[in-house]
């Protein structure tokens, strides 16, 4: 076989992503550490009930708490089974050993709470919502041949360091996340925006690292062609 | 060969680091050849790299006062 020629900037831009990929991006570096992680005071006020504290706990975990509930026992029943996570969270607050980090006990407790809720309802609980969809937008994607069927817009972005996110892609990424099957969602949601570790995030949802990697790729390729999309259209 | 459809398939695993060096070199090949995988893969990774930024839809005040109003009615 014949290699095609290739062009020294070429190899300047593959050398350059050999580079940037080679250094793990699972990493929180420590600019990035969410503002809404609690501080000793608030753990401390947290653990004597407090409630100013215990409403901040409220407002920065349900959504996630929700969307974890909802990927194991459905919508059906997800809200009911928060509010008897934040139960079971508020009352063992007190005791709150600190081996793990707040975030995954309060992780563990919902899922648990999911898991047991889902024994007792199977026959009641609508399994087909809670199936992945097809893959069809992303074989549409490609081509007979399996090129891209359309050329990869180039992301406008200031500088390459600037904010992805501004606020208008972020209100269409939450509605694009709150439209994929409900395991998809809570799967990137935990692993990709709460940084939870992988083995953490296959054990709050019950299910195997391998299907959470083919599930977790579905949700950033579909969160990618959207915010493609956006950078073409400005349109969510 | 890998296609560009292999690429976009395998880019999770790509950016996560879960290749063998034989899938790497394979990879990395295609990314030589292709400049628009090579656009992909960088965007791909930019948004995993920043999707740690991403806020969730917040909720209201008056819903977490609900919730903190029915815990402490069930801790009485
Ligand atoms: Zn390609």
């Amino acid at each position: 076989m014949k290699l095609p020629f290739i062009s020294n900037p070429t190899l300047f831009i593959a050398a350059d992503l050999i580079y940037t990929t080679a250094q793990p991006i699972t990493a929180k570096p420590q600019y990035m550490i969410s503002p809404q992680e609690f501080d000793e005071a608030t753990l401390s006020a947290l653990m004597q009930q407090d409630d100013l504290a215990f409403k901040k706990l409220v407002k920065r975990y349900h959504p996630m708490l929700l969307a974890l509930a909802n990927s194991i026992v459905g919508e059906a029943f997800g809200e009911e089974v928060v509010q008897d996570a934040w139960i079971s969270i508020y009352q063992n607050l007190p005791g709150f050993q600190r081996k793990s980090s707040l975030k995954t006990w309060v992780y563990r407790i919902t899922s648990n709470k999911a898991i047991s809720r889902l024994r007792r309802e199977k026959k009641h609980i609508n399994f087909s919502s809670l199936q992945p969809e097809s893959y069809d937008r992303e074989t549409d994607c490609f081509d007979a041949s399996g090129h891209w069927a359309s050329s990869q817009a180039k992301w406008e972005m200031d500088q390459p360091d600037a904010q992805l996110f501004t606020q208008e892609l972020q209100d269409c990424i939450n509605h694009v996340l709150s439209q994929l099957p409900p395991l998809q969602q809570a799967i990137f949601m935990m692993n990709d925006v709460e940084g939870e570790s992988s083995s953490d995030t296959c054990n709050n949802l019950e299910i195997t690292a391998s299907n959470m990697r083919v599930l977790l790729h579905r949700a950033r390729f579909k969160l990618y062609s959207h915010i493609n999309h956006f950078q073409e259209t400005g349109e969510c | 060969m890998l296609k560009c459809k292999d690429i976009a398939e395998q880019s999770s695993e790509f950016v996560d680091q879960q290749f063998s060096m034989k899938q790497k070199a394979a990879y990395f090949f295609h990314l030589l050849m292709c400049g628009q995988c090579r656009r992909y893969i960088q965007q791909f990774r930019l948004m995993i790299k920043q999707s740690k930024n991403l806020q969730q839809k917040p909720i209201s005040d008056e819903t977490a006062e609900k919730i903190l109003q029915q815990v402490k009615k069930h801790n009485k």
